[in-house]
């Protein structure tokens, strides 16, 4: 196992006490311990999540990061795998017996368990895990660069008079987010700075400016919002709220939903994860395809590695047609562009 | 013995270079490589290289060689043996006690605008100007259609790329100036570049400055003297670029020691967070932390202007006018034989804007509105009223 530190290789009876035996700094995983990576591991996945240091990201990208580094093959690559050795099988049976069967059952068998291990490890990183991974390795070898995390403190409000000057302006653009984590990611990562745009959640994030950011907001009549969500029930419907609420706007503007659908979806169909909700959903916003598949999984924004969404939202607010229906259909401006290819990780711009 | 006095124009449409040799002071009213020339010693200065880096120019009086400095506009510098005095003839103007009301201002403002074109025209009978179909250079071309013939020049990058040739082609038919549009391709960039470069006085990041050359060369071609433009709309009347700042105060960005400062360092968009990767080490450490930002600090601390729109103005008419826009322009155009004119940054204009409150020039979602009711009944509404 490769020390990060010296980049000295060591067998496991070389690594007394779990130190390396050139520089003696002590590693963070083990696996012959139980552990599911390594440290050298550990530390590709912050590279990547961060797109080599330039990006600021959450923990959970970093669980969605380890999750795809473990995955293997996808769940179809494997049932084509499975057929194909299974056509197999039943002509050597024909030529040679029963054991090319029998064998095509043990090798069916153990590669299911282990695409579910690895579906139901992954669930368990993004669900909790990840964070007590994250300690331990901070503890050893402290925060990792461009980690967010929640601010302790809120940032002061604007000086009274500054306040009512800049109540006075208003904006063209806004992104609206389901959540405050995806909020976050935006607006570490200067998007709203970099694009002119303000960045909200539904909910009233972030606290100290989200009245006086609204408010700007509505004054202008021909304001673009561009929903951003997690395919869930509640993320589906954002947009839809967002054009019919009186205190966002309703009759002001136009709405765009951009992502995630569950039309959108597919590209990501191996972190799919089971639905949190169970019972029927009905809701204006969803279509009946829409309300099957959220009956049964959700699929969150946080497993696009931040770089990806960040270029894909910006492309889709720069894409979309100038007459704008407002309506609440999801727009296909190139969210999903090449997502099959990078499955949320490609370097190339969407 | 005779006295040296440089005076630079208020704004800054025109470039002025003074430096120290051996034998006394040199200056240049042309380009920094003469005063260079005449044996000023030759040594980088970073803390130039880092605004150069974060700017894409070098604002105020440093330039990137250490020992040779810029005018600042609207200034006089005398000597006192090597010792530089600065005098300064004019300033942008505080904020008035009173406004007037809103249509006294627009009147003003629209008869400041003639004034302006008509004091950049040439006495020929036809005049150029870059039309990119926003309302600044909109404007310009149809003031100046009142008095000459106008040809207008647009930028076109193909059809695969985003362009506002649908908006100058309408203000081009609306204003009965003859249209040009003028393709350019990254072919182009690559076998104009070394030639723009050295048509440049000091370094300059902007994208356009190939595109921008090659239509002074066009418009040379054609046979005229004068190109019109519409630069400094966006600085003097309320712009979109003053968004990421805005957007800043709003969410705090700018609670912390120098944190406003480095906000509108950041606004630029260029390497400002990526400072630490493109320098060498033993050149960063050389320049003091929050060195750069201590450039920017006296323009939001300046008591003139009350109004944070006010103090954005200032600085970016001093910053992004006269150390980046109008020093381009100056030195392309004239290495085509042109003189290019920016009416929107004429004294009168700009002073006139100090005179105009924060409110009429953005207000709520409406960018420039005083410069766009000075002038509506010019151009066609929906240039107007484009977003």
């Amino acid at each position: 196992m490769k020390c990060i530190h010296c980049g000295t290789d060591s067998r496991l009876k070389e690594r007394t006490g779990g130190v390396c035996p050139s520089c003696k700094r002590r590693f963070v995983f083990e696996p012959t311990a139980g552990d599911a990576l390594t440290d050298q591991a550990f530390l590709n996945a912050l590279d990547r999540v961060s797109s080599h240091g330039t990006v600021k990201w959450a923990p959970q990208h970093l669980a969605y990061e380890l999750w795809r580094s473990k995955r293997g093959f996808s769940l179809s690559t494997w049932c084509v795998i499975w057929g194909a050795a299974a056509a197999l099988a039943v002509i050597l049976a024909l030529m040679i017996g029963f054991f090319p069967i029998a064998a095509w059952l043990v090798f069916f068998i153990i590669s299911a368990v282990s695409v579910s291990q690895n579906a139901r490890r992954g669930r368990t990183l993004v669900n909790s895990g990840v964070q007590a991974l994250l300690a331990r390795w901070t503890a050893r070898n402290g925060r990792p660069a461009g980690l967010i995390e929640p601010a302790a403190e809120l940032p002061p409000p604007p000086a009274p008079a500054l306040a009512r000057e800049l109540m006075a302006y208003s904006f063209d653009r806004a992104v609206v987010c389901d959540r405050r984590e995806t909020v976050d990611v935006l607006l570490e990562n200067n998007f709203h700075f970099e694009n002119n745009c303000a960045v909200l959640s539904l909910d009233g994030h972030p606290q100290h400016a989200f009245q006086m950011v609204r408010s700007m907001l509505r004054k202008n009549p021909r304001i673009e919002v561009f929903a951003l969500h997690d395919c869930t029930p509640a993320g589906c419907s954002i947009a839809w709220q967002l054009r019919n609420d009186p205190e966002w706007f309703a009759s002001i503007g136009s709405v765009y939903d951009v992502a995630l659908r569950p039309t959108q979806s597919n590209a990501w169909r191996r972190f799919w994860l089971p639905a949190a909700y169970g019972g029927l959903l009905v809701h204006p916003s969803l279509s009946e395809p829409e309300r099957r598949w959220l009956s049964k999984w959700q699929l969150e924004l946080f497993a696009l590695r931040p770089e990806q969404l960040i270029k894909r939202l910006y492309r889709a607010m720069n894409k979309l047609p100038e007459q704008g229906s407002g309506e609440d259909s999801p727009v296909d401006s190139g969210f999903i562009v090449s997502a099959e290819a990078s499955d949320g990780g490609a370097d190339s711009f969407g | 013995m005779a006295e040296l006095c440089l005076r630079r124009d208020p704004i800054g449409e025109r470039s002025l270079y003074w430096g120290v040799t051996p034998r006394g002071q040199v200056c240049s009213s042309t380009r920094l490589v003469e005063v260079l020339a005449a044996g000023v010693e030759r040594k980088l200065d970073p803390l130039a290289l880092v605004a150069y880096l974060t700017c894409a120019y070098v604002p105020g009086t440093a330039t990137l060689v250490r020992g040779v400095f810029s005018v600042e506009p609207g200034t006089e510098v005398t000597f006192e043996g090597t010792t530089p005095v600065v005098h300064r003839y004019w300033n942008m103007p505080a904020a008035p006690a009173f406004y007037p009301a809103e249509h006294t201002l627009r009147e003003q403002l629209r008869r400041a605008l003639e004034g302006a074109v008509a004091r950049a025209l040439p006495e020929t009978p036809n005049v150029g100007a870059s039309l990119s179909g926003g309302i600044d250079s909109s404007l310009v071309v149809a003031l100046a259609r009142q008095q000459r013939r106008v040809s207008a020049y647009s930028l076109s990058f193909g059809k695969e790329h985003r362009n506002e040739l649908e908006w100058s082609t309408l203000v081009a038919r609306h204003t009965g100036a003859t249209h040009s549009v003028i393709e350019v391709q990254a072919k182009d960039v690559e076998r104009y570049l070394d030639s723009t470069v050295g048509a440049l006085s000091e370094p300059n990041g902007d994208p356009l400055t190939v595109p921008n050359a090659l239509l002074f060369e066009r418009a040379r071609e054609d046979g005229l003297s004068v190109v019109l433009n519409g630069e400094g709309g966006d600085p003097c009347f309320g712009g979109p670029k003053n968004a990421p700042m805005l957007l800043s105060e709003l969410y705090g960005g700018t609670s912390g020691a120098l944190a406003r400062e480095r906000a509108y360092l950041r606004a630029h968009q260029k390497l400002w967070d990526d400072l630490d990767v493109a320098l060498h080490p033993r050149l960063r450490e050389q320049v003091r932390e929050g060195a750069l930002e201590g450039w920017v600090t006296p323009w939001f601390e300046d008591g003139r202007w009350p109004s944070f729109l006010d103090r954005l103005m200032a600085i970016n008419v001093a910053w992004k006018g006269a150390g980046h826009i109008l020093p381009k322009v100056e030195h392309l155009a004239a290495r085509a034989g042109i003189r290019a004119c920016s009416p929107l940054f004429d004294p009168a204009v700009v002073e006139l804007a100090f005179a105009i409150p924060a409110h009429l020039k953005r207000s709520g979602p409406d960018e420039k509105h005083l410069l766009k009711t000075a002038v509506q009944d010019l151009l066609p509404r929906a240039v107007i009223d484009r977003p």
